[in-house]
């Protein structure tokens, strides 16, 4: 099993504003990433754009061919995807096919214990 | 060429209710508000995430935010300590960079160009921020992070509360395309409504839309709009030494109870533009910009502003044109006024100088400066116009 992976979610709050523009939708982080540049962490949310050239430099959501799973990549200045986090690159002579581009990605924190602790006392 | 720029806007979530609930941690997970009793109608400053569930929010009358939530909690509010909260959490960020632009007391603008070698990434600086806030002060931060104001103040709402949105540089567009006008800063319910009678509802199809059909529909606002839409922004992040002076300057005062009387509407609005003047004149600035504000009793509120020729600070040159604005933002209605105000923008430093053939200008213009200083002296209400005679003092 991969030690991560990408799982659609529905927005909710202020993000839910981009519902019903069927080009975006979004993608939580499950499992642990690998330490690099992109510092993904567990839980966060990429908001990511359909139907879009992709260009050097973009982080782009591609299908793996392996049981409809996805993964991140970041465009190489000579248009090859490098795998991030610890997603793979596609193997040598694949055709990626790619899904969407990220725009943005959103970090939330949960309530702090300690005042939810103090509210007990 | 200008280097990327990277800008955080860092808001504090439900910042006095936050700090109430520092102060007594028994409000912690409960409908809480900060703001003065109904029977003074009082409005509520704050509401708590879980107050804002029933509905209630912010300059609401306290009255219906205790209807739709029988349970609120009400919180006077504690003076001079969100002043002091305030300060210890951007003097925190101010280790981070010295390019800090508060634009009011829970909010602010943050340029962290040149710091990446310190912190890193601006996303990560702005999770180190968000860590250290909390850790030392208990305040939640919820952080927008992009290579411009407009977009991270953009992404910072989607990231609230206590969250971080970072938009992908050169990304501002696609992010921007899908949502609703409405999120756009400086895009209110007249424009979002003229922008809907064209079909323009979402910031992808603004952007879109030809420069020259929306300079036409909006004037010199259209091609800005059209920029804004795309994710354009070229505002700098002033610190304080760097700003030229405030943006505008006012008064606006609640009637203790609603009123239509046009002699009291006017004595008012007289009085708070004499004011608004002085203050033009203490500090040295001119005013381009005059708006005047009606807020009617069902809360509906209209706005209209002019601009003169030449920037004043002339009391007489700007009454004229204030009468006009109360009565075109009273238009036909037929409701009492529970709010009037009075501001003046386009601020610029500057003395005002009479034309050649303006004498009597002139000499009006030295009388208010006696005005003045006898104010300074012996109190704002020892000469006022005659047609305000009757106003109280406490007014």
């Amino acid at each position: 099993m991969a030690a991560v992976m990408l799982e659609e979610i529905e927005m909710a709050g202020q993000a839910s504003q981009f519902a019903g523009n069927k080009n975006t939708f979004f993608l939580a982080l499950r499992g642990t990433a690998t330490e690099d540049a992109e510092k993904l962490q567990e839980g966060d949310v990429f908001a990511v754009t359909e139907g879009v050239d992709v260009e050097a430099g973009d982080l782009v959501v591609w299908w793996t061919g392996v049981a409809r799973t996805l993964a991140l990549a970041r465009v190489a200045p000579d248009m090859s995807f490098q795998g991030v986090g610890g997603f793979p690159a596609p193997a040598e002579g694949q055709a990626a096919k790619v899904r969407g581009v990220v725009v943005g990605r959103l970090r939330q924190f949960a309530p702090d214990s300690e005042s939810e602790a103090d509210s007990e006392t | 060429m200008e280097a990327p720029r990277s800008v955080l806007h860092v808001d504090l979530d439900a910042f006095f209710v936050s700090v109430e609930r520092v102060l007594d941690p028994r409000l912690n997970g409960r409908p809480v508000v900060v703001g003065g009793p109904p029977e003074t109608r009082g409005v509520v400053a704050a509401a708590s995430y879980e107050a804002r569930q029933y509905g209630v929010h912010s300059a609401m009358p306290m009255s219906q935010a205790l209807r739709l939530c029988p349970d609120l909690v009400r919180v006077q509010g504690t003076h001079g300590v969100y002043g002091r909260a305030s300060k210890a959490v951007f003097d925190l960020l101010g280790g981070y960079t010295p390019l800090i632009e508060k634009v009011s007391v829970d909010e602010a603008y943050l340029d962290l160009r040149g710091t990446e070698h310190l912190f890193g990434r601006a996303l990560d600086a702005a999770d180190s921020m968000r860590k250290e806030v909390k850790e030392r002060l208990r305040l939640d931060l919820t952080v927008g992070v992009s290579q411009n104001r407009l977009v991270s103040k953009v992404a910072s709402g989607f990231a609230k509360p206590h969250g971080l949105f970072d938009v992908r540089p050169g990304q501002e567009p696609r992010f921007f395309a899908p949502l609703p006008v409405k999120v756009m800063p400086g895009i209110g319910p007249v424009t979002q409504k003229r922008l809907r009678d064209f079909h323009i509802e979402q910031l992808g199809v603004l952007a879109d839309t030809d420069r020259w059909f929306l300079k036409e529909v909006f004037g010199r606002y259209g091609p800005s709009m059209k920029r804004r839409a795309k994710g354009e922004d070229h505002t700098p992040v002033c610190p304080p030494w760097e700003r030229p002076a405030r943006k505008s300057i006012g008064h606006e005062r609640t009637f203790a109870e609603d009123t239509d009387d046009p002699v009291v509407l006017r004595g008012r609005l007289q009085r708070m533009l004499e004011k608004s003047c002085a203050e033009l004149r203490e500090k040295g600035w001119l005013a381009r910009t005059i708006s005047v504000k009606v807020r009617h009793a069902d809360f509906t509120t209209e706005t209209r502003d002019a601009t003169l020729p030449r920037p004043s600070d002339h009391d007489l040159e700007w009454w004229e044109l204030a009468q006009k604005l109360l009565t075109r933002a009273l238009g036909q209605r037929r409701t009492l006024v529970r709010l009037l105000g009075v501001r003046f923008s386009g601020l610029e430093r500057g003395f005002w100088q009479g034309g050649l053939f303006e004498e009597e200008r002139v000499e009006q213009h030295g009388r208010l400066a006696v005005l003045d200083r006898m104010r300074a002296k012996y109190g704002e209400h020892t000469m006022r116009a005659g047609d305000r005679l009757w106003l109280p003092n406490s007014g």
